[in-house]
């Protein structure tokens, strides 16, 4: 009895809480299986053996095998954190029902044992199922007609293990840590306070326009000759200060304006939705920040793959204008066209696989904040309904609520890689891409791509927000 | 009468099992224009099933609720919250008000929902508060006042309406003694002023404060006690003697 009691109650925890964990473990499986994926292609030895120059392949596949963890744990530390906030209420009950701390970390250590099986068993499985039709995908995109059979190694498969595995420990140790500082009867009582108002709303406003303005003329005035790393990174650092100054205090004001206006006591959904966002817009304002610069990062690595893939002959042709009149010769300088083609579309497949892991980023804060909200707004609903909302009433402003969450990230995003695009152009001249419909277009079409994908993302979370506020 | 229940029947089935549950059975009183009506009971007697179905947030199983010879159950779903919102005025025990808007915007939020103009609003709003007392705090949030301040908030948002019927669910349940005293002193005011009202309690103290109690036990209505001429410190034993001969037997249930 007593060495089950535990185990049961680490699955009761996550089936209790599934509608939070199940979506959290689908996309850290996503992420799992997008990282196998990369890390199999760079272990991949028959590359070299099977395709001229194949190694690049290898190598270009290792640079993302490098980089993707610098996204992958911080993101899962982030979505953890409001996971076990969410659950502060049943590990406190467990506490006052007479379990040891031992005990509840012993909990929170089988939990995060059957999470890191799940996601790594799914992960791994259906990245190596996927690897043959990825390396079909890469080679169909070459156009080169090998005959290569995938081959399973245990390397990739190890590493990945190693990843997640560090990472379920990280958000172990900070689950159990603070587990440990909750006092149980806190926790239980009611906490109904709201928020106080923020104080210096106009000037952190005015702060975060002014870094946006910055990090825009940055952008804006980047050129070829004047690029660096560091600009550029500085420019970054800006716009994501201005974003949350913006989302935070400018909408603050904006609101308080809409309220003072005679036509917020005209119109009853305006009423409720307007004092809403006011009233909780520090806490709302973290997230929309966040889906908009997830949404952001997506868009620009998507706009440049694009590039890169659709801006290969304007490379060739560039590179070979270029050593003409150095009087060299293409082949002589050892850059065919099948190297320039297989490096290109390599980046572009590797940019595909940071998109992937930005929009499933995106796609879990979006749900979650919609998830939030809508507990948040029960409570509020019902008490509207009893005062004679009615129900027509009550989803018409849950709409509108609703279209406020979607939107104000979404023309965000689009608004910073419109003004990111002089940087995405530069990047591409690094890669002797000129062609400004090239560039124009990528952009273009990555931007309706991404419109696209968000929507379906939103319509899918803003059920889960309708069904919790019914 | 300006309110006739008659064989007021509620039954819910559990979720899981189908066993149906009789909340209400077969509860009939009226209630005229002017009286304060209060109803005593134990928990699960079934007050608050039967201030749920006078506040038409769901609808009975079986029987009827006149208000002011009106069936309810003729109104149609997508008419009953105007209907609510017109007619009746709600003080719940827990207040009920939104954190998110200050006092003022929470009191006059009926009369957004009806569609009124701002100035009809403020011209309602303020004889109102000034004599709850709360004048002076409209611009505060509900979590900046104290829980007797929030609940006349709540009093006044149910009276802005100038509803038919007042309905209050333990209004003083989370007030200290002070405050419910000034709570109850200012429905007895109303009450003077012509308001009807109908209030759910478990306080004999509150129940003093009617003019008439009804007595709730395993969904009917067991007893019933007129204040008359009385004054409350002569009403309160009174009640409390039915109420301990209730709870011991209930001699007078059939």
């Amino acid at each position: 009895m007593r060495n089950t009691l535990l185990p049961r109650l680490a699955v009761r925890g996550l089936y209790g809480n599934r509608r939070h964990y199940l979506p959290f473990l689908l996309t850290a499986s996503f992420i799992v299986m997008v990282y196998f994926i990369v890390a199999a292609f760079s272990w991949n030895e028959s590359f070299g053996q099977n395709i001229p120059d194949g190694n690049n392949i290898r190598m270009l596949m290792g640079v993302g095998y490098v980089l993707l963890p610098v996204i992958i744990v911080p993101f899962l530390m982030y979505i953890n954190s409001f996971l076990i906030k969410g659950r502060s209420r049943e590990l406190a009950l467990y506490a006052v029902l007479g379990l040891g701390r031992r005990h509840i970390a012993g909990i929170l250590l089988i939990e995060a044992a059957l999470c890191l099986s799940f996601c790594l068993l799914l992960g791994v499985g259906a990245g190596a199922l996927l690897c043959p039709l990825v390396l079909d995908g890469l080679l169909a995109a070459l156009g080169l007609h090998v005959d290569m059979a995938w081959s399973l190694s245990a390397a990739p498969v190890l590493a990945t293990v190693k990843l997640f595995a560090f990472c379920f420990l990280v958000l172990l140790v900070m689950n159990v840590w603070r587990a440990a500082r909750t006092q149980p009867a806190s926790l239980l009582r009611e906490q109904k306070q709201g928020e106080k108002p923020l104080r210096g709303k106009s000037v952190v406003a005015l702060l975060g326009a002014a870094c946006l303005g910055g990090g825009y003329y940055l952008a804006v005035t980047t050129s070829l000759e004047t690029f660096s790393l560091n600009s550029f990174m500085l420019a970054l650092l800006l716009v994501i200060f201005g974003t949350y100054g913006l989302f935070t205090a400018g909408s603050v004001q904006v609101l308080g304006v809409m309220r003072r206006s005679p036509r917020f006591y005209a119109d009853p959904s305006r009423f409720v939705v307007v004092s809403g966002l006011q009233h909780r817009m520090r806490k709302n304002a973290a997230g929309l920040v966040n889906i908009c610069l997830f949404g952001s990062a997506a868009l620009f690595t998507l706009c440049c793959s694009a590039c890169v893939l659709f801006g290969q002959e304007d490379a060739f042709a560039a590179l070979g204008k270029v050593l003409a009149e150095g009087h060299i010769g293409l082949n002589t300088a050892g850059l065919t066209r099948e190297a320039i083609a297989m490096e290109f579309t390599t980046l572009a497949f590797l940019g595909v696989f940071f998109v992937l892991v930005f929009l499933a980023c995106t796609a879990l804060v979006l749900y979650y904040k919609q998830l939030a909200e809508g507990m948040e707004d029960a409570g509020r609903f019902r008490i509207l309904r009893a005062v004679g909302l009615s129900d027509e009433m009550t989803v018409r402003t849950a709409r509108k609520q609703l279209r406020i969450v979607f939107l104000l990230p979404l023309g965000t995003a689009l608004l910073h890689i419109g003004f990111a695009s002089p940087i995405l152009a530069v990047f591409m001249q690094i890669l002797a891409i000129n062609n400004p419909a090239v560039i124009l277009g990528g952009i273009g079409l990555s931007m309706l791509f991404f419109c696209a994908v968000y929507g379906a993302c939103y319509l899918l979370t803003s059920r889960a927000y309708l069904r919790t506020i019914a | 009468m300006l309110l006739t229940v008659e064989e007021l029947t509620k039954e819910y089935t559990t979720r899981f099992g189908g066993r149906k549950v009789q909340a209400l059975r077969g509860v009939n009183f009226s209630v005229e224009a002017g009286e304060f009506v209060a109803v005593m009971g134990e928990s699960g007697s079934g007050k608050t099933t039967l201030l749920t179905l006078l506040a038409a947030l769901e609808r009975p199983t079986d029987g009827r609720i006149l208000l002011n010879g009106e069936d309810m159950a003729a109104i149609p779903n997508r008419a009953l919250s105007a209907f609510r919102r017109g007619k009746l005025g709600f003080v719940f025990q827990d207040c009920n008000l939104l954190d998110t808007l200050s006092l003022r915007e929470n009191i006059v939020f009926p009369l957004v929902l009806a569609g009124k103009s701002r100035a009809e609003m403020e011209s309602r709003l303020l004889p109102l508060t000034g004599r709850l007392g709360i004048t002076p705090l409209l611009e505060k949030f509900p979590y900046e006042v104290s829980g007797g301040e929030r609940q006349r908030a709540a009093a006044a948002r149910a009276l802005i309406t100038e509803p038919m019927l007042l309905l209050a669910d333990e209004p003083t349940g989370a007030l200290d003694s002070g405050s419910a005293a000034e709570l109850l002193g200012m429905l007895d005011e109303c009450n003077a002023e012509g308001q009807t009202a109908v209030m759910v309690t478990h306080s004999l103290d509150a129940a003093s404060h009617a003019s008439r109690v009804l007595f709730l036990r395993d969904g009917r209505i067991a007893d019933e006690a007129l204040r008359g001429g009385q004054s409350r410190t002569e009403f309160y034993p009174q009640l409390a003697a039915r109420l301990t001969a209730l709870q011991q037997g209930g001699a007078r249930l059939a």
